[in-house]
């Protein structure tokens, strides 16, 4: 699908773009400068620096930490409003689109009575407006917003954290592979294309992503099956799968959610599986600035379980669900991602083995 | 769709920060916006006295990051036009 949008639009989506590159390049080593100066002639100790107590009353009356935090919110609210008035343009088009039926190997099931879930219901992920299940093109909004969002560090395939992903994955005989939280499912392209004799499928929650994800996997020539289903309860029957993963799915969802997913994708996977849940790193892993300003989305960039999701302890769920379960580190080729915060860095994959037995 | 505002609740970011900051970005954006309407203006007027079907400014278009030239005077735009937000000044109030 051809996802480009007119001169005019595109234009002010570039100027958007440009000026979150802007607070990430021009703005934000000022900040850092201007705080590392500060802990070179205050010498505060690191416990006062991981409080973010602390660290609010350090930074909240500060020019330059007000200009980033100020235009990276605002630049957030333009660009959805950009994508989003360049896609309605072609909107009926694109709908035609999504509509077809494709004979093409793969599938895709909806459930018009599967319930949202409160939070999902009430929440805007990363500011989009009406989420992504209540805008017939919720799919090609992400996808562009994503692009400029991320300031395109992750290519025109924007499949870069699939590739680490299959990096880490245990050398195993897969035969079915499910992607939890899909979304358009792009960034699952490259375990497809590592595991071409697995049967690949996809959920989530929002039709309007399923639908997307579907004519996508067509266009690309990935034969993968969609449904839409809740991961915390889902349709598939006891050991059904060898491999389960998500990327990025958990910090969206709250605790109690986390929870069931886990539980569920343990009853789910086959003797022997693997559960893969790549994510960010965590705030620990990190130095005290960048763990704070990534903290700064979750009360304003719609990331309402972001720090949840970093307190939590992730393993523990994962045993108790009863896998065994440790924390690597993956990265693509290109050696690490790039973030707003904290230069280059790997990402962290919460891996969970079923016992044989 | 729930329309294309956020329901996030509104907070003023820039409360410590110089309303005579915000101004000069605002003026900078706006001498740059004039300029170019008024250049804008000419120039089209050129080209259709000259024949140029101008239907191409409307045509979909890729991301300036995909075009080297593009992205530099984007570039060289934000920075023109923020540089005070780059350096801000406390505000006085």
């Amino acid at each position: 699908m051809d996802l480009r949008i007119s001169r005019e639009h595109q234009a002010r989506l570039d100027l958007v773009e440009g000026l979150k590159v802007f607070v990430a390049g021009r703005i934000m080593p000022s900040l850092r400068e201007e705080f590392d100066s500060w802990c070179a002639s205050e010498n505060p100790p690191e416990r006062q620096l991981r409080d973010s107590q602390f660290m609010q009353d350090k930074f909240s009356r500060d020019p330059l930490y007000q200009s980033s935090r100020g235009l990276q919110r605002l630049s957030q609210e333009a660009m959805w409003q950009e994508v989003i008035s360049g896609l309605a343009e072609r909107q009926l088009e694109i709908e035609s689109q999504l509509d077809q039926d494709y004979s093409d190997a793969g599938s895709i099931t909806l459930n018009p009575d599967l319930a949202m879930p409160d939070y999902y219901d009430d929440t805007e992920f990363h500011l989009q407006p009406g989420n992504f299940h209540k805008s017939n093109i919720a799919g090609p909004i992400y996808e562009v917003g994503v692009a400029t969002y991320t300031m395109h560090r992750y290519g025109k395939a924007g499949d870069e954290m699939g590739r680490a992903l299959v990096s880490v994955l245990p050398e195993k005989p897969y035969k079915r592979v499910l992607y939890m939280g899909c979304g358009p499912a792009y960034k699952g392209y490259p375990l497809v294309d590592a595991l071409p004799e697995a049967e690949h499928w996809g959920i989530d929650l929002a039709a309007p992503m399923l639908k997307y994800a579907r004519h996508r996997a067509v266009e690309n020539g990935k034969p993968m099956h969609f449904s839409q289903m809740n991961a915390e309860a889902m349709d598939f029957p006891d050991g059904h799968f060898d491999l389960v993963y998500c990327m990025l799915l958990l910090h969206e969802v709250p605790t109690e959610a986390v929870i069931n997913i886990v539980n569920d994708t343990a009853r789910i996977l086959a003797p022997g599986g693997v559960l893969a849940n790549l994510e960010l790193p965590s705030y620990d892993s990190l130095d005290p600035l960048s763990a704070y300003l990534m903290d700064w989305d979750t009360d304003h960039n719609g990331e309402p379980f972001w720090r949840a999701y970093h307190e939590m302890d992730l393993l523990d769920s994962y045993r108790k669900a009863g896998l065994q379960a440790e924390v690597t580190e993956a990265h693509s080729e290109w050696g690490g991602a790039k973030g707003n915060y904290m230069g280059k860095f790997r990402y962290h994959v919460t891996m969970g083995w079923k016992s044989e037995g | 769709m729930a329309g294309n505002q956020s329901s996030v609740s509104e907070t003023d970011y820039f409360d410590s920060v110089s309303k005579s900051d915000m101004m000069r970005v605002v003026l900078a954006l706006a001498t740059e916006v004039y300029a170019l309407r008024d250049r804008q203006r000419v120039l089209e007027k050129i080209l259709i006295a000259g024949g140029t079907d101008l239907a191409r400014l409307d045509e979909p278009v890729e991301a300036a990051v995909y075009e080297p030239d593009r992205l530099a005077e984007r570039d060289a735009f934000v920075a023109r036009v923020f540089a005070a937000m780059a350096n801000p000044v406390a505000s006085t109030r």
